[in-house]
């Protein structure tokens, strides 16, 4: 086992120990103050609605493929209309300033306006994620590729080099770390998108399971719900943070304006 | 090349100015900014300027003078807004379309992510994505000849940056340009390592015979490269004079303590002083 590995252990089991600590507390507090069950579930409970309910796991399933889809589609338009932007002075003062205007409008409350159009199902769905999803990704796309060095700019300039050329070995590889946090920002976005989705336009989906077990007062459903899909969101993210790190090893330290000016 | 030959190519004695061997010439020049809100800026004006083929020419001048307008000008990068600029008996964008220019900025400009060798190739790489073929210098050559051969798989955040300018010199060099552009290339290393890259370079340029146009604040290292220099000043930047430098080549280090480079010294720094009051 190497030390890195090690130093992570030794750092985690004290929060490790603090949760057992609270769901042991939470579980006794449960049967000693008889706290009624449609209000709080005991994490017992909780488990087992987990275990024996196997609906949990497809609505998850669902869950999912709406976000990455919708979150994967949003991306790459995103990115495209980010470098159009950057390339065709045309497309800028056209398209750019629509995109600003929008930007500015809380996307979820288009959310209905989707459903009258894409009905209940997936078209929905994956519109709502695509729409929250976008906004993210092209403003922090179009801030990287402006950010490029303008002195390297000019050194390819001076030799007669291309703008395509300038844009796609240059400009595009200086912006995939600032896409990459865009990414970050849309997936965390993709899931609350995914969820209001579900809950405004489904039958099925973990939103939808929340929405139903909320007005059943199926507390213990409604708890194993929002565990799963917290779990969804947490891991989606750390995958895109993840993607991330490995491929750009050299960002952090270039942002802090470290070793490598 | 030997050191015989070099001071034969060295050692000629300027002949008479005929203008016809001017690789860079710029008559009446004035650039002015258009600026966003409020008054335009005038960066440079009434600039005129030569530089004779192989010729070592450094502009001199106090930050915000217009050194780097000068440069953009000169590459054509940028139009003067007033005035005539003439590179290789062309116009300075024509001059830019045969790349005859090779850039050496402050910052190295590397990009972290491709090590020494890609870095120094990287230019070559692009000229040919843009569908452009042409004969380019050797790249292990290049290398070699800035002393970084056996640093070529080193990627630039492992690099000081004394080398980190060494591979800008290399990718300056690799596209075989008539003509080096260095725009204080120096000017963020400490005071060693700076004297260092002012000997490397005055081999380089005895190696490769280019013409270089060198920008510093440095009055020192303007006088210790150069055989002439241009001394701007004032805010828009004009020509206050150009200075001979009369010091015979090749030159060492030690030529740095003799009178006649003091006297250099002095009469720079008249003339900036002068100029600014």
């Amino acid at each position: 086992m190497n030390r890195g590995f090690r130093d992570r252990i030794s750092k985690f089991w004290p929060t490790a120990l603090t949760v057992v600590v609270l769901v042991a507390l939470w579980e006794w507090a449960i049967h000693f103050f008889q706290v009624p069950k449609w209000f709080i579930p005991a994490p017992s409970a909780v488990l087992q609605d987990l275990i024996i309910y196997e609906g949990f796991y497809e609505d998850a399933w669902l869950t999912t493929q709406e976000i990455l889809l919708g979150f994967v589609i949003g991306d790459v338009l995103a990115v495209a209309i980010a470098i159009a932007v950057v390339y065709s002075t045309f497309v800028e003062r056209t398209l750019y300033p629509i995109v600003i205007f929008f930007q500015n409008i809380p996307k979820i409350t288009l959310a209905p306006i989707m459903l009258l159009w894409f009905g209940l199902g997936l078209g929905t769905r994956v519109a709502i994620v695509i729409l929250i999803s976008f906004f993210p990704v092209i403003i922090n796309t179009i801030y990287g590729l402006r950010s490029a060095d303008p002195n390297l700019i000019d050194l390819a300039r001076s030799v007669a080099v291309s703008r395509w050329v300038i844009l796609r070995k240059i400009q595009i590889p200086h912006a995939l770390p600032y896409m990459f946090e865009g990414f970050k920002i849309a997936m965390t976005l993709a899931v609350i998108g995914a969820f209001v989705a579900e809950w405004i336009s489904g039958s099925n989906g973990l939103g939808y399971q929340i929405r139903v077990a909320s007005s059943d007062m199926e507390s213990a459903t409604l708890f194993g719900a929002v565990a799963v899909i917290s779990v969804v969101g947490v891991l989606l993210y750390y995958l895109v943070s993840l993607a991330g790190r490995r491929l750009f090893p050299w960002h952090d330290s270039a942002r802090e304006g470290g070793p490598m000016v | 090349m030997s050191a015989i030959q070099e001071h034969r190519v060295r050692d000629a004695q300027p002949s008479a100015d005929t203008g016809r061997d001017r690789i860079i010439e710029l008559n009446d020049v004035a650039v002015t900014y258009e600026a966003q809100r409020g008054e335009p800026y005038t960066a440079v004006e009434g600039i005129d300027l030569f530089v004779k083929e192989r010729e070592f020419v450094s502009l001199i001048g106090p930050s915000g003078c217009g050194k780097s307008t000068l440069l953009k000008v000169i590459t054509g990068l940028l139009d003067p807004t007033r005035g005539r600029v003439t590179v290789a008996g062309g116009a300075a964008q024509e001059a830019r379309r045969r790349r005859l220019f090779g850039i050496v900025f402050q910052e190295a400009t590397l990009l972290p992510w491709r090590d020494v060798q890609k870095n120094a190739g990287f230019l070559v790489e692009l000229i040919r994505l843009t569908g452009a073929s042409g004969t380019f210098g050797d790249p292990e050559e290049l290398l070699r000849m800035v002393g970084l051969d056996e640093f070529r798989h080193n990627y630039p955040r492992e690099l000081s940056g004394g080398m980190k300018q060494r591979v800008a010199i290399a990718r300056a060099l690799s596209i075989d340009p008539a003509i080096l552009m260095m725009d204080e290339p120096f000017g963020a290393l400490d005071a060693m390592t700076r004297d260092n890259m002012n000997e490397e370079l005055l081999r380089i340029w005895r190696q490769t015979q280019k013409t270089v146009v060198f920008i510093t604040h440095s009055i020192r290292e303007s006088v210790y490269l150069s055989d002439a220099v241009y001394v701007i000043a004032g805010k828009p930047g004009r020509i206050v004079e150009r200075v001979p430098v009369a010091l015979p080549r090749p030159r060492q280090p030690e030529i740095q303590t003799t009178s006649d480079f003091q006297s250099h010294l002095d009469l720079l720094r008249t003339l900036l002083e002068r100029r600014q009051r």
